[in-house]
């Protein structure tokens, strides 16, 4: 059954996308609708294959690269869903879905039947901490989208020719102020992540931190966003310099949840596997 | 002593700090981590390998720079602390609370409402009920004939949040300290049967020995149901003995350690002892009467099968069978061709001598009334665990849980203060309010129009 409710999630996703960005070249609003109509039903059978896999396996679906990126993609997907909601910028779904697509296609090309649990990851620390973690990972993807958003539009702003994004995308003000909102989910997730984390580590390892390269890419993503919202409420460094440092520390997301398990050794090698 | 401390307690060392922690890091990831510098000039050539050493990037989270920059951190955390906390605790005291009229000029958000059929007491009944509506509950209020003042705040504590997160880091790292300098780690290994008090420390030269002893009554791996080569679980059955007494009898697995006496025991790693001298379960059919009945046994061991009224005896056991010149013998201590050579015994005679053969199960049975078939064989075991012991690690947890608590009431969280001020003008009253927060001030904005539209519609 997950590979049908993924298929289908996977095709509505991709008339989701297309949607997106329609409406942000055509402004129409029975565009959007059927946009976000879609990623809602793509989101709710995305969701209902990874549950579909936790019943087959029987523990939390986030220990393979596939399952990983399954769930990664999926609450992508339901934070852009709130986000809409919550800012009622429907542009930034043309930014975002594509995004998503790229992972959940990626997700899908890695597919491979369920394995059995290696000894240490048969805990019940595994869905909190991965939970936990891809929440975290999931609101950065969107504080990326809004840095990358605002990034364009200070570019148009300071040409001061008043392209196509211009009119399409909202006010500095509002993206600056929404991508500090998000980050003020982001960080504390990634705080719990890192702690549940160290808290598994010292049940299974006898260790809470022995700076292996997951652990420690982690400590460095933390590091970049601290630094940023320090930069951010202390030294006023807003807009364009802290969309540039969301956008670093995206990059050190992404290395920490992809790069790591494919180019580095360590414990949560596995996950390549 | 000056200009230390305005170094420490500036933002632009903070944020350096971050980014040189990060940045530096990334080092350790990249090249493997160990004890010692050898085998990096295979890998890197010489000159990188120099570098390597003199730089101690072999165990870096451990040299001396990178620990300095942890301490520069912790000291910055402290005074940068410090030095601000005074502009936060003015919040908690009382003249902070009361503002003149003149004070509304420069607050973000502010409105101003006219009304005309109530006098100041009323207006100042309806401004509380209002506010408290809202979640603002009053918290000063001067009450004059022809003016009054009222002040409303929530969310105070989370002026503290930043300091209590500063602080929880601090003892997070206070944890890890006490931790390197009061705990060690270490592993045991403990063959099935065996105890043992002796802990071979990390760095893999010196030992330590424990005041009580630990034996390995069993040790087991358990696999998969439905996939039989792949481990699920990987048991130590313990009992520790403390005193000569056995104290306590517990099972280590994977994920669930056992704990004495603030030292941590950890299911690590395990390996085959001996193969020649485990256990060997057979299972026995009389093909007349169709008993089955199964025996686990050692070499050299005889044991009875009531149900068959015959008994049976393991003469060899051979882990990897081969046939050589010299008769039957075992090629390795690898369980690759498991077989054993078993003779039924009735009345003290033999009335039959057969080969089993764990992968061959219909090989070599000669014409008997007993048939005798492998069921597994366990070698005898080693168990290793790894043996820890951390002073500050609860100081650890309960930083960690602080700066939990503490980061969420800073962002989710924010001080919001309401001034308003009543007065008589003319024949009627004046609600003048004033809004102040310290986070978020687009949607206390929206939250103070609220307030604002309330009053004025009641006024």
């Amino acid at each position: 059954m997950e590979k049908y409710f993924l298929i289908a999630a996977l095709g509505l996703y991709a008339i989701s996308t297309l949607h997106y960005l329609l409406y942000i070249v055509y402004r129409n609003e029975k565009v959007h609708k059927v946009a976000n109509y879609t990623l809602g039903l793509a989101a709710g059978l995305h969701g209902l294959g990874i549950a579909d896999r936790w019943i087959e396996i029987g523990h939390f679906p986030a220990t393979t690269l596939y399952e990983s990126l399954l769930l990664f993609s999926f609450l992508v997907a339901v934070g852009y869903l709130i986000l809409e909601i919550k800012s009622n910028l429907p542009v930034l779904g043309a930014f975002v879905s594509p995004i998503n697509l790229v992972f959940l296609i990626a997700a899908v090309a890695t597919s491979q039947l369920p394995k059995p649990l290696p000894p240490a990851l048969r805990s019940k620390w595994l869905a909190i901490h991965a939970l936990t973690s891809f929440l975290g990972e999931a609101a950065f993807t969107l504080s990326f989208v809004v840095s990358v958003a605002y990034l364009i539009q200070e570019r148009e702003i300071r040409s001061k020719k008043m392209g196509f994004f211009f009119k399409r995308l909202p006010p500095l003000s509002k993206l600056d102020d929404l991508n500090y909102r998000i980050l003020t989910i982001g960080f504390p997730l990634l705080t719990i992540g890192i702690v549940t984390g160290a808290v598994w580590a010292n049940y299974a390892w006898g260790s809470y931190w022995s700076w292996d390269p997951k652990e420690v890419w982690s400590l460095i993503t933390w590091l970049v966003y601290g630094g940023t919202l320090h930069a951010r409420l202390t030294a006023g460094w807003r807009g364009r310099r802290a969309a540039i440092l969301c956008i670093i520390g995206y990059l050190c997301v992404l290395f920490t949840f992809l790069g790591v398990n494919l180019l580095l050794p360590g414990l949560h090698t596995y996950s390549s596997m | 002593m000056k200009k230390i401390w305005s170094f420490f307690s500036s933002i632009k060392t903070a944020i350096t700090l971050f980014f040189l922690i990060a940045l530096t890091s990334i080092a350790g990831t990249i090249i493997q981590q160990q004890p010692t510098p050898s085998g990096y000039e295979r890998i890197y050539g010489p000159t990188v390998a120099k570098i390597i050493k003199a730089l101690e990037l072999y165990d870096m989270y451990h040299s001396w720079w990178f620990q300095l920059l942890l301490v520069l951190f912790a000291i910055n955390l402290l005074v940068c602390s410090i030095d601000r906390l005074p502009r936060v605790l003015r919040f908690f005291k009382k003249e902070e609370r009361f503002k003149p009229r003149e004070f509304l000029d420069s607050l973000p958000i502010k409105c101003t409402s006219k009304g005309r059929s109530k006098d100041v007491k009323e207006a100042l009944k309806l401004v509380e009920d209002v506010l408290s509506s809202h979640g603002f509950h009053p918290k000063e209020r001067v009450e004059e004939e022809k003016r009054a003042y009222l002040f409303a705040e929530k969310g105070l504590l989370n002026r503290l949040g930043v300091y209590v997160t500063h602080f929880s880091i601090l003892i997070v790292l206070l944890g890890g300290l006490i931790g390197s300098f009061f705990g060690f780690t270490g592993y045991m290994t403990i063959v099935e049967g065996g105890k043992s008090n002796n802990v071979v420390l990390r760095d893999g030269t010196s030992n330590k020995l424990l005041p009580f002893v630990l034996k390995c009554k069993s040790f087991e791996v358990i696999f998969y149901k439905n996939r039989p080569d792949v481990p699920k679980d990987y048991i130590s059955w313990i009992e520790v003995i403390d005193g000569g007494k056995k104290v306590l009898e517990k099972k280590i697995e994977v994920n669930h350690p056992l704990v004495y006496k603030g030292i941590y025991f950890y299911q690590s790693s395990y390996g085959v002892f001996s193969a020649g001298e485990g256990i060997l379960t057979l299972k026995v059919k009389d093909k007349n009467t169709g008993k089955v009945e199964e025996v686990s046994l050692k070499v050299g061991q005889e044991k009875n099968l009531p149900d068959l009224g015959v008994s049976i005896r393991l003469l060899a056991f051979y882990p990897d069978f081969v046939l050589t010149q010299n008769g039957p013998t075992s090629r390795s201590d690898e369980l690759n061709n498991p077989a054993a050579l078993v003779e039924i015994l009735k009345d003290g005679k033999t009335i039959n001598r057969t080969w089993v053969f764990a992968f061959f199960p219909n090989v070599h049975q000669k014409k008997s009334n007993y048939e005798v078939k492998f069921v597994n064989y366990k070698p005898v075991f080693y168990t290793v665990l790894q043996v820890s012991r951390d002073p500050g690690v609860w100081l650890v947890w309960v930083g960690c849980i602080l700066m939990i608590a503490a980061i969420m009431m800073t962002f989710f969280w924010s001080h919001r203060r309401v001034f308003v001020w009543i007065e008589e003008k003319g024949k009627g009253v004046e609600v003048a309010l004033g809004f102040t927060t310290n986070r978020n001030q687009d949607a206390f904005r929206e939250k103070a129009e609220v307030i604002c539209k309330n009053i004025k519609e009641r006024l």
